[in-house]
């Protein structure tokens, strides 16, 4: 079991990294555990992202404006699209929409603000939904920032959000309503799942949803202190995670992302880190403590994986984005 | 703190979940018939590791293991009127694996025993608690029935006949929450650690009872009861057991935008706020008032333990508010706040560095509670009805007995008082001086969003109308005056200011009204009943004695 492998390395400490990794930043387990995450970079704003622009163009984005600062105020929820990375950011009221292939940089809505934006995903057709908690609602953008629809249908304070491209399906997370709203691609209420309580398939205020790449629902069940797995069509599956302090435990979960591998990586405000689970709920690794450096956490929020296996981690209080390249479960490669 | 790299813990921890009545079937045996990873070699016997039959330790319970050495730092609190010192009976037996100093196989009477995986001493993990135990629940005090009143907020000891008890010396020891031979309820706990039982055994908190915090969850108390934000070991913010030492971490890792709790994360983060991230480690609960540094946690204002929903009316506190500490309109400290003011008096009054006027004034007042004194020759009616019997433009709803909160004014723009959906109270605005309404302080053209916050308990038509002072319409509009021009809204103190002078919220503000030119003078005098005079300069122009 590759899992409880990780566990082994790092119980025992036994293992010497091997040769393969060439690492600029801090690496996660630190040696001598085999290293599973390297720390990439921060992104606080457009900075590099502008383009190749000529000096006229540079001019004109003084004269019009559009050369305004696009510093990350306090990032939440993230989403990857290829090569797009979506940076909610409710308290600029905007989302940041980075082009890591292209490093240009734009910004949703294109004029004015959202109330509260925390979270993003991409449908099928790239249209990029927007869940604004405050005003209740999942604002619909076209790639250039133009709002193409605003749908409130069973919807009362939206947080977390994912698209199953697949089947159609946007989940939800609804953490006032205690449960997890399914809509279609009109804005449609088709499903939704749980009630508050503490029981199997009840919520208490989940924060976050994601897919796993078998199509199965994670339910970020935040104020139980849990991870939920469901099917697709909403039946509760299984469950884990307790509340605590100690290393595989949750205080103040906030973001949940799904990698490549299957694994779970939920951030924890209040840890400031990141823990990272297998699909039964064992505990692979956890990183991150409170700091400004590179690795530390400020109030993490939202986690994302691209499908390059970067691992992006909203790093809110630090009003920064951190990247980090995930280097697998398999031994010295890429998943 | 390194504890989310221990990995090693996870595994102890995962294993301790699973629940059991005999020690044999939980993480204490540590023979090889223990269920834990951190087991012997090849020793089988169960209770070796901690006890013997023959040749014990001084020490009760035949204990088979060596005193640890220590010394233990002790919690400490401010709050705290047990006195823990070093640790005592069988808290040093406990300690003598948990606090990691002594190897688990060593013991009085074998040899070291050998333990899997080169095991020595207790690995990293919540399970080894170091030698410091400022972040760990006091242990080892005499909890007797003058603690408990001394205290104000503890049960009577001599209830502590059930689950939960004191030792033989009535000292509080590890042992009154944990049974280290029965792992029933996990962690070895004598009780379950869901809704409040355990610690509820000891903490009575005035106010716990009705508050939200315990009863957010349909089923009262919540299911993870003060673990929500404390914890019993390890805890973050070490004095007072918090779960960060980030004392509004706290607090804003629910009160943030996905709708957990009340969204203050955002509040705060307003251009105009009570900046509670400024400050860190300067609060204390039991700091001398009024505030001597100014600082400005979430705490300041509420009390968690007894913060609920209960509304109520000017000048009262509400529930929200309910059980902070505060300073009365005399300046001195009161226990428990009963009047709104008092929660903001301990800052914004008698403390040195408090800021000044917004508005550069002809008198200068920087403490707000001298400014709402009713002995005043006016001020805005938060302490007292105010001194003006005749009030024409107050809107229906209010008299010249009414009296208001500060938060009538200072609120949340887009707070439900202001018509939005956002938290009430001083938290955030998006106006200055954390107004909830807009209030135009420069020249400009009158409208009624210009003066907003005014206009909310004074009649625009009335004002306009020149119910009062006669010539409002002119100042105004015609002259594009601000109502802060002439008036200074929370009051003129009466050590400073006068019954003919400063009636009226009459303390000019110098950036637009200067002394008259020939005598230098800058004054109003009140001549009675909307009868008055004014000497100065204003938009250019010359008043001497201009009388209505």
């Amino acid at each position: 079991m590759r899992a409880a492998a990780w566990i082994t390395l790092g119980l025992l400490g036994l293992t010497t990294a091997p040769a393969a990794a060439r690492v600029e930043g801090p690496v996660f387990p630190p040696p001598p555990a085999e290293p599973r995450l390297v720390f990439e970079e921060s992104l606080r704003d457009d900075d590099g992202y502008r383009g190749p622009r000529s000096l006229l163009g540079r001019i004109a984005d003084v004269l019009t404006g559009s050369g305004e600062s696009a510093a990350m105020v306090r990032p939440h929820g993230l989403a990857c699209d290829g090569p797009l990375l979506l940076i909610a950011d409710p308290d600029a009221g905007v989302v940041h929409l980075f082009d890591r292939d292209k490093h240009t940089y734009r910004r949703l809505p294109r004029d004015g603000r959202l109330a509260s934006p925390v979270d993003a995903a991409v449908d099928a057709d790239g249209r990029i939904w927007v869940a604004d908690s405050a005003a209740g609602a999942l604002v619909v953008f076209d790639r250039e920032g133009r709002e193409q629809a605003r749908y409130t249908d069973g919807i009362e304070r939206p947080a977390g959000l994912a698209w199953d491209r697949a089947s159609g399906r946007l989940y939800v997370a609804d953490p006032v309503a205690h449960r997890v709203a399914v809509l279609d691609a009109q804005g449609r209420l088709l499903d939704a799942f749980g009630a508050r309580g503490e029981t199997d398939g009840a919520f208490n205020f989940p924060v976050d949803v994601c897919l796993d790449p078998q199509g199965g629902v994670w339910v970020l069940d935040a104020l139980n202190f849990r991870v939920c797995a469901l099917a697709p069509d909403g039946a509760f599956l299984s469950s884990f995670g307790a509340q605590g302090d100690a290393p595989g435990a949750f205080a103040r979960p906030r973001g949940l992302a799904c990698d490549a591998d299957g694994h779970l990586w939920i951030s924890d405000a209040l840890q400031d880190g990141v823990q990272v689970f297998d699909d039964e709920g064992r505990l692979l690794m956890a990183f991150g403590t409170q700091g400004q450096a590179d690795g530390e956490f400020w109030m993490p929020a939202g986690v994302a994986f691209d499908d390059r296996a970067n691992l992006y981690v909203a790093d809110a209080y630090n009003r920064r984005v951190q990247v980090f390249r995930y280097l697998g479960d398999a031994e010295g490669g890429r998943p | 703190m390194t504890r989310l790299h221990h990995l090693a813990a996870a595994v102890f921890v995962l294993t301790a979940a699973t629940a059991s009545a005999s020690i044999v079937d939980t993480v204490h045996n540590l023979s090889t018939s223990g269920p834990g990873t951190i087991k012997a070699v090849s020793e089988d016997r169960v209770c070796v590791f901690c006890h013997t039959p023959h040749n014990a330790s001084a020490a009760a319970q035949l204990w088979n293991r060596a005193d640890p050495a220590g010394p233990h730092t002790p919690y400490t609190s401010s709050t705290m009127n047990a006195a823990p010192g070093q640790p005592t009976g069988s808290s040093r037996l406990c300690l003598s694996c948990h606090d990691g100093t002594i190897a688990l196989g060593a013991t009085l009477t074998e040899d070291a025993i050998a333990m899997a995986g080169g095991v020595t001493t207790m690995p990293p993990g919540t399970a080894n608690l170091g030698t410091g135990l400022h972040d760990d629940h006091p242990v080892s005090f005499i909890y007797d029935p003058a603690l408990a009143i001394a205290d104000g907020q503890l049960a009577d000891p001599a209830g502590l006949t059930g689950e939960v008890r004191l030792d033989a010396a009535g000292e509080l020891q590890c042992t009154s929450c944990h049974d280290p031979h029965d792992d029933t309820y996990g962690d070895f706990l004598v009780l379950p650690p869901t809704d409040d039982a355990l610690c509820s055994t000891c903490h009575d908190r005035t106010g716990w009872t009705g508050a939200t915090h315990n009863l957010a969850f349909p089923g009262a108390p919540s299911p993870n009861a003060c673990a929500n934000c404390h914890d019993p070991h390890t805890a973050g913010g070490s004095a007072r057991l918090t779960s960060s030492n980030v004392e509004e971490l706290v607090c804003l890792t629910c009160h943030y935008s996905s709708g957990i709790a009340t969204d203050i994360d955002s509040e705060v983060a307003k251009p105009s706020s009570h900046p509670v991230s400024l400050a860190m480690g300067v609060h204390d609960p039991n700091e001398a008032l009024p505030v001597a540094q100014l600082h400005v946690e979430c705490v300041d204002c509420h009390n968690p333990h007894a913060a609920n929903g209960a509304a109520a009316p000017p000048p009262f506190v509400d529930g929200p508010l309910e059980g902070v500490r505060g300073v009365d309109g005399d300046g001195s400290a009161v226990v428990e706040a009963t009047y709104e003011y008092e929660v903001c008096y301990k800052c914004h009054a008698d403390s040195p560095g408090v800021p000044g006027p917004a508005s550069p004034r002809q008198i200068v007042q920087n403490n707000t509670r001298l400014e709402f004194d009713p002995g005043n020759p006016s001020f805005h009616p938060i302490e007292a009805p105010g001194a003006n019997g005749n009030v024409p433009s107050l809107l229906a709803g209010w008299t010249t007995a009414s009296v208001i909160g500060c938060t009538d004014c200072h609120n949340n723009n887009e707070g439900p008082m202001a018509g939005g959906a956002g938290p009430n109270g001083p938290h955030g605005s998006s106006y200055a001086n954390l107004l909830g309404w807009n209030y135009r302080t420069s020249s400009g053209a009158e409208s009624a969003g210009a003066f907003e916050l005014c206009y909310r308990c004074h009649s625009r038509t009335s004002i306009l109308n020149d119910d009062s002072f006669p010539h409002h319409y002119r100042h105004i509009v015609e002259e594009r005056a601000s109502c802060n021009m002439c008036h200074d809204p929370h009051g003129i103190s009466a050590s400073q200011g006068d019954g003919t002078n400063n009636t009226h919220l009459i303390n000019f503000d110098l950036t637009y009204v200067q002394p008259e030119i020939i005598s230098g003078d800058l004054f109003f005098e009140d001549r009675g009943v909307e009868r008055g005079s004014c000497t100065l300069r204003c938009h250019g122009e010359n008043h001497r004695d201009e009388s209505y």
